[in-house]
């Protein structure tokens, strides 16, 4: 009964902060449609069709992990600036189902993208193979930059900081790592430190699901995207426990 | 019997700090009704309030809400209290009804008992008119009142509000003030932490005066006058030098008058005296913003001890 009523707060409150948002201001959806197509048409023009593949997965990853560091600068603005976390700190809603109602809302923001550079992806592979990593990749790399987020936001003291660190992760987890580009591209002696970021493995899945393998097994990669996940949920859910000290 | 609102020896020092931003504060909240925190800027209300509504963790000490502890029994708490936070915001394109109405619902109403809520606490803060307006596009009177109603609508045993007419002008203070009494008689008490004097006398069924995080004083409001000496006051302007006027009371300056306090028969003698010197000379009782002047007054400076 309690986790009914759990799922039936995070919804509602995912859906308070999104799509109640964009029917109400259909601005805020803009930026996030567009921004991975304008890196696609980027890369595109740059160097040609043959980047496409990579270029897709790359800006999937990307979008990915905007909608889950868009959440530093909205959980803490929700909690700083609007003083609304305090409300529902101050309710039966839990401090999990909050969480998940802000990632969830990003999500949603970020869903019209996704579906497109999804059947994108597709096209290359159109199998139930490459569908079932499309939605495991999407669950993992969501959660696992949401959690992240969420736990950074606890720890911003002002706005501001909110979104530079918001844009700042975004690079580390998208822009950096080997997710628009093949992982062989890095000097070995730089090797070790391109797979570290999760992002780069799962990039390394996608692409080997439509046919561009790697010299890593990719169950390498869904064991350490695994265990990031489950790490960064465990952080998150540790500071969502509402209390300061 | 369970108390409603119950501070035991409660403490905070924030985490890179050595100021006690609450120290040992004790006091009951005697019996439903309203209750008022007062005290000047960092005197821990919004600490002592946070602590409450369990939102932060204290460093000593215990605080019960409905008999329940809020550090260890926090999720129980939760479900019997809703809160208005200190200079809040509603979302921008959010009209007054997605906010009560969507905020009942995520607490767990069904949607027939959230819709008539929601209507209602819209008539009672006179929002009608305004219920489908994105709030960005309203006054920042009619924000409060949004946020005001998101706490009011729950029905909640005990509502903290925080500073409530903050920003608002004396009409709009009218208004919440009523619906505030009124939320006491129907639903449940309120805890509410105030800079207006007037609010609290208007308001209070107890007051407890913090002092930079201690106890200054409680009490009803008739309590707390009578701890000051003086029942009245008396404001002169010129006529007599400072000395002739400390002989019938004690005197302070405000704004470039000097306000005696006196007694009754100190108070005739000082009015006749002035009237035979032709000086304007005003009488009244003691208020409890003089009450509250009297107790901090010798704190000196604000201390502003809040989170690092």
């Amino acid at each position: 009964m309690k986790m009914l009523q759990n799922l039936r707060s995070l919804f509602i409150l995912a859906y308070m902060f999104s799509i109640l948002w964009i029917v109400r201001n259909l601005l805020s959806l803009i930026y996030l449609f567009f921004a991975p197509f304008t890196v696609l048409f980027l890369l595109y023009a740059l160097v040609g069709s043959e980047v496409l593949p990579y270029a897709l997965v790359g800006a999937y990853v990307m979008t990915l992990v905007q909608a889950g560091s868009a959440i530093i600068g909205d959980a803490a603005w929700h909690k700083l600036e609007l003083k609304f976390q305090d409300m529902i700190v101050a309710s039966p809603v839990s401090e999990v189902a909050y969480l998940l109602a802000e990632a969830l809302s990003e999500l949603l923001y970020s869903a019209p993208a996704l579906l497109i550079l999804s059947s994108l992806i597709l096209h290359f592979r159109p199998d139930i193979f490459t569908l079932g990593n499309l939605l495991a990749i999407t669950v993992l790399v969501w959660l696992l930059t949401s959690s992240l987020g969420f736990f950074i936001s606890t720890y911003i003291p002002n706005i501001r900081n909110a979104w530079q660190v918001s844009l700042l992760i975004g690079l580390i987890l998208a822009v950096l790592p080997p997710v628009f580009y093949p992982i062989e591209r890095i000097p070995e002696n730089l090797l070790w430190a391109a797979y570290i970021p999760p992002t780069a493995h799962a990039a390394l899945i996608l692409r080997n699901s439509i046919g561009f393998t790697s010299n890593l097994d990719v169950t390498y990669s869904w064991i350490i995207l695994l265990a990031y996940t489950v790490a960064f949920l465990a952080l998150a859910t540790y500071r969502a426990q509402w209390r300061e000290k | 019997m369970v108390e409603t609102f119950e501070c035991a020896n409660l403490t905070k020092i924030y985490k890179g700090s050595e100021k006690r931003a609450l120290d040992n504060v004790s006091f009951k909240m005697p019996s439903s009704g309203i209750l008022t925190l007062l005290g000047r800027n960092g005197a821990g209300k919004t600490t002592l309030l946070r602590i409450a509504t369990t939102q932060l963790l204290p460093t000593g000490g215990s605080v019960r809400v409905l008999g329940l502890d809020v550090v260890s029994e926090a999720k129980k708490v939760r479900e019997h209290i809703s809160v208005l936070p200190q200079e809040g915001r509603p979302f921008p394109p959010l009209t007054p009804w997605d906010h009560i109405y969507y905020t009942l619902l995520a607490r767990g109403l069904s949607r027939v008992e959230a819709k008539i809520r929601a209507k209602k606490v819209i008539e009672d803060l006179e929002l009608v008119e305004y219920a489908s307006i994105p709030s960005d596009r309203l006054s920042g009177g009619l924000r409060q009142r949004i946020l005001l109603a998101m706490a009011l609508a729950t029905y909640a045993e005990l509502v903290f509000l925080d500073e409530p007419t903050l920003g608002l002008d004396a009409v709009n203070q009218r208004k919440i003030w009523a619906m505030v009494r009124d939320y006491c008689k129907r639903y449940g008490s309120i805890v509410l932490t105030t800079h207006s004097l007037n609010e609290a006398e208007v308001l209070s069924d107890y007051i407890v005066v913090l002092d930079r995080g201690r106890v200054a004083a409680q009490g009803t409001v008739d309590e707390l006058k009578s701890m000051v000496p003086y029942r009245f006051r008396v404001d002169v302007s010129g006529g007599f030098s400072r000395e002739e006027l400390s002989s019938y009371g004690k005197v302070v300056e405000v704004a470039g008058k000097m306000r005696v306090f006196l007694d009754e028969a100190a108070a005739k003698d000082l009015t006749l005296d002035g009237v035979r010197k032709r000086v304007k000379v005003s009488v009244s009782p003691t208020t409890l913003e003089d009450v509250f002047i009297d107790l901090v007054e010798e704190g000196g400076q604000d201390e502003d001890v809040t989170e690092p």
